[in-house]
């Protein structure tokens, strides 16, 4: 791998310039033994802080009522108690995170760093769902929300019909179409509805109820049956149409426009859609009003 | 971990029937999740990654995240590289299965503010990849190719933060990590819609000792998900199922999908080299947590090489058998293949009795850009994991891809192939049923078509039984479905029976044959036969070999058209296995071929006027997989080996 450091000892930076010390009237004070005196027992004081400091800083104390919360911790998660092994490394695990977290502080990462700022905010934001989830929404709430947004819930063009198929294994494509076309017209003098057992065995269903074009496509593929059957004449047999099985003849006995969902029928979407739309507008808010408490200096 | 608190679909209509709300108004129902108790076949992919995967933020232009996949993969319309793509025709089940390691860590470079950009690691990466992306935003790596500094510093943030050879996360990488992790949690859930479109909670265990890959997508069958086990915390596959069983007993029900066994250089179903640790409770642990093998995705199939299959002229097939990192060596096929597995289980279940490689069948897309194609028409050759839409290669990239560079890392490589699909057949399109049939491994793969067949075997199916317009619930009464057990042999049976029904994809090719492969164990000796079982036309078995001879090929290399006019829209057949011996350990599959169809690259070469691919054939005949149905010597049959062959 390649070193991409510079090359050590360079000195192309200059070093900046320093001022002369100014001392002044300050050398004086400062010669007196008093003054000595006074700055020595300040600078025991200071060291005698730091010390305190530094110990109480890499002092970590374990006691019993932090080992129970961390066994009882691990108990509200996985539902049993830790082995004394596992405990081990949970307080070791433990003790590792409160030094890192310590360190951390130290550096001033809760001060300015990224990461634990926006843990913070996401943490925050997991308490506001926490706080909102046990509130289902009403029923009016649903609907209005349903009705501010109509067009999201619409129901597709429907058709429901019976077929007959003819396969092209058993008869060939042309013979297949022409078997479809006779049988059409023999159906269509004689005023029957259903014909299942003069066609050909299909492999899938042989009725069909409130079908959209996307699941005709899925079913039958791409074809003259998926693209032509919204045009069929209902209550008749159709003219031969392919799909991608072979040829059919369609008796379409009702056929539905595409419309505007009934509320009952997509309360669960909408539900939904209520849900994830309360969540992000409540995060909006909170941090809207808690934007209010802070002035914002920009630069 | 954090908890989710989106509350899933399935949880809110629970609340709903909760005895609290019976005082409220009687809702009109929803419309209720279609079940068929003798179930249907539905097509998903187990196998994507999304900008999530560490890999797939360096290779990639794309910045799909998990949302966008699964709303891409249920049909709806997603903005991609600037412009609005939506899928041929929706799935009906995906996981999204990003890597775990230092998952979702890279997206934070997006952001110059993030800590993650400001860490020394970060801001090299942010200079490295702005030295290999184009003005236009997209990824170019051929503008770095010559630049030694930057494969290395490519290389050091793959083994640092990803390859599992050293763990460098800084500490604040692997919260963003877990943050990541729950928010894919989130998006498996928000995407959940029972009765029609279903997600997995998922993630894929990168385990690559030396480049071999040896990886697993892990399946979560809920809604909730402890912090992934990573290739970080161990490379052993072992330690993964540990892992399973450990969740398991506190709730989590997961299962892990072994993938790519073909670049696995042999270790994947290795029994060799392993025989000192195989033994029974090995094997059992081994079942118990991996029901189901990868068959084939975008980097080949894994399922029988010419090599190990000499007999078997349709092996030859998408086969990619080189070391995932080091793409000029190629890697060993025993080991690396699912039919040679499968016979090295009945071995090993014979010496230690319990089968470690009993799997059932998936396949894939593993593609990387966040987009889940498997049609031919729609794969482009991933160039920069980009394939739909304006993601496609220019003439240019094309010609470079096409003429034959396909050791290259992240170019256009002719050798790959387009995404790969897993069949279940499940009483609905939910969690539970899906994932039900995951475990009892009643499950199929095709190389991305929607061809559908049904596969049952029993000791008494009736000659006419296909004839019968009630044959599905009959089989399922009197036998076992792909991925089951034949019960023991009734002492008046000959040879199990199957009952084999397929059918074409209503918007692909006709299917040109039917095809049991048998693998059996003769004495610790590992055995294979294919039988064609029924095929289109009328075509004889040449006497001396006993082959099929192979169908018509219609495809206009100059248009990239082909035609229906060969092949059969179905072939249904009852088959008795005619060379049976009660004494072997057995399992069988079902291999079902279409006629020929362009290749992807054909049609790319096609499309750019350019010359077709160098070391690829132009037409390919698509195929599927079903799982295998087991046959168990029993009784005084199944007289244990006492030393490995």
């Amino acid at each position: 791998m390649m070193d991409r450091r510079p090359p050590a000892g360079g000195a192309e930076r200059p070093l900046p310039q320093r001022a002369p010390l100014r001392l002044g009237p300050l050398r004086r004070v400062l010669s007196e033994p008093l003054a000595h005196f006074v700055l020595l027992g300040a600078m025991l004081f200071a060291l005698d802080r730091a010390v305190e400091e530094h110990a109480r800083f890499s002092r970590i104390a374990i006691t019993q009522d932090r080992i129970d919360r961390i066994a009882d911790n691990y108990r509200r998660q996985f539902g049993d108690s830790p082995s004394s092994p596992q405990l081990q490394a949970l307080v070791d695990k433990y003790i590792d995170e409160e030094i890192l977290y310590r360190e951390a502080l130290k550096l001033g990462l809760d001060r300015e760093d990224e990461i634990v700022r926006r843990r913070l905010v996401q943490k925050y934001e997991f308490l506001q769902q926490d706080l909102s989830a046990p509130q289902r929404p009403t029923d009016a709430e649903l609907e209005d929300h349903y009705r501010e947004h109509a067009a999201r819930y619409r129901v597709p063009a429907r058709v429901t019909f019976t077929q007959t198929y003819f396969s092209t294994d058993l008869r060939g494509d042309q013979g297949a179409r022409r078997a479809a076309q006779a049988l059409a017209s023999r159906l269509n003098r004689r005023g029957i509805t259903r014909a299942v057992e003069q066609g050909d065995r299909f492999p899938g269903p042989d009725d069909f109820t409130a079908l959209s074009a996307e699941e005709l496509l899925r079913v039958f593929g791409e074809g003259t049956l998926t693209r032509g059957i919204f045009d069929v004449q209902a209550g008749r047999w159709s003219a031969p149409l392919r799909s991608g099985y072979g040829w059919h003849t369609v008796y379409v006995t009702a056929r539905e426009p595409d419309r505007q969902a009934a509320f009952a029928e997509v309360r669960d979407q909408v539900e939904r859609d209520y849900i994830e739309s309360m969540r992000t507008m409540r995060n909006a808010r909170a941090l809207a009003s808690l934007r209010a408490q802070f002035t914002i200096e920009r630069p | 971990m954090n908890k989710t608190v989106i509350l899933p679909a399935a949880l809110i209509s629970a609340l709903a029937c909760c005895p609290c709300q019976s005082a409220a108004p009687a809702q009109p129902a929803a419309p209720a999740v279609k079940v068929n108790p003798l179930r249907d076949a539905y097509y998903g992919d187990l196998h994507l990654h999304t900008s999530y995967s560490l890999d797939a933020y360096l290779d990639s232009t794309i910045k799909v995240d998990p949302d966008e996949a699964y709303r891409f993969a249920k049909g709806e319309v997603v903005d991609y590289l600037g412009q609005p793509v939506q899928r041929r025709e929706p799935l009906d089940f995906l996981a999204v299965t990003d890597h775990s390691e230092s998952i979702g860590v890279l997206r934070a470079l997006d952001d110059p503010d993030s800590a993650v950009s400001r860490s020394d690691v970060g801001g090299k990466l942010r200079a490295f990849l702005a030295a290999a992306t184009n003005s236009d935003g997209r990824r170019d790596l051929s503008r770095v190719s010559g630049d030694l500094g930057w494969w290395a510093e490519f290389t050091a943030v793959w083994r640092d933060y990803f390859g599992g050879w050293s763990d460098k996360s800084p500490a604040g990488f692997r919260a963003e990590s877990r943050a990541a992790w729950a928010r894919e949690i989130d998006f498996a859930n928000r995407n959940y819609e029972p009765g029609k479109f279903t997600t997995f909670v998922a993630y894929e265990w990168t385990s690559g000792p030396n480049g071999a890959h040896v990886h697993r997508n892990v399946i979560f069958k809920g809604d909730t998900a402890p912090d992934p086990f990573t290739s970080l915390d161990s490379k052993e596959p072992k330690a993964l199922w540990d892992w399973l069983e450990t969740i398991r007993k506190k709730g989590f029900e997961a299962l892990a999908i072994p993938h790519n066994a073909n670049a696995s250089n042999g270790i994947m179903y290795d029994w060799i080299g392993g025989l000192k640790y195989i033994d029974r409770a090995y094997a059992e642990e081994r079942q118990a947590n991996e029901p189901l093998s990868e068959i084939s995705q975008t980097k080949g199939t894994s399922e029988a090489h010419p090599l190990l299959s000499p007999n078997d002229e349709f092996a030859d097939f998408e086969i990619y058998d080189f070391n995932a990192i080091d793409r000029h060596q190629e890697g060993r096929p025993e080991g690396s293949y699912l039919r040679d597995a499968l016979s090295a289980g009945l071995v090993i279940q014979r010496r230690v009795g319990a089968n470690p490689f009993k799997y059932g069948f998936v396949g894939g897309s593993d593609l990387h850009g966040g987009l889940s194609v498997s049609a031919q028409a729609d794969y482009a050759g991933n160039i920069f994991s980009a394939n739909m839409g304006p993601g496609k290669p220019s003439r240019e990239q094309a010609a470079r891809g096409l003429a034959g560079k396909a050791a290259e890392l992240l170019e256009v490589t002719p050798k790959t192939t387009s995404g790969n699909l897993t069949g279940v057949w499940a009483e609905s399109n939910t969690r539970d049923s899906i994932y039900g049939a995951l475990r009892r491994r009643e499950t199929f793969a095709t190389t991305g078509t929607r061809l559908k067949f049904r596969f049952f075997a029993g000791w008494a199916l009736p000659r006419d039984l296909l004839r019968r317009s009630d044959w599905v619930a009959r089989a399922y009464a009197a036998g076992v479905p792909m991925g089951g057990d034949l019960p023991a042999k009734p002492a008046d049976a000959n040879a199990p029976i199957f009952a084999i029904w397929s059918v074409k994809d209503p918007n692909g090719a006709n299917l040109d044959r039917a095809q049991v492969v048998k693998v059996w164990e003769e004495n610790g000796r590992q055995q294979q036969k294919i039988y064609d079982v029924a095929w289109a036309g009328a075509r004889d078995k040449d006497p001396k070999t006993g082959k099929l001879p192979a169908i018509g090929n219609t495809v206009d290399l100059g248009t990239g058209k082909y035609a229906n006019t060969v092949g059969a829209t179905e072939l249904t057949t009852i088959w008795a296995d005619p060379e049976f011996d009660s004494r072997h350990f057995c399992a069988y599959y079902l291999r079902i071929l279409e006629i020929p169809t362009p290749r992807w690259s054909t049609l790319l070469a096609i499309k750019h006027g350019l010359p077709l691919a160098n070391g690829v054939p132009a037409t390919v005949q698509q195929r599927g997989w079903s799982s295998p149905i087991w046959y168990a010597a029993r009784g005084p049959d199944a007289v244990p080996l006492e030393t490995w062959p």
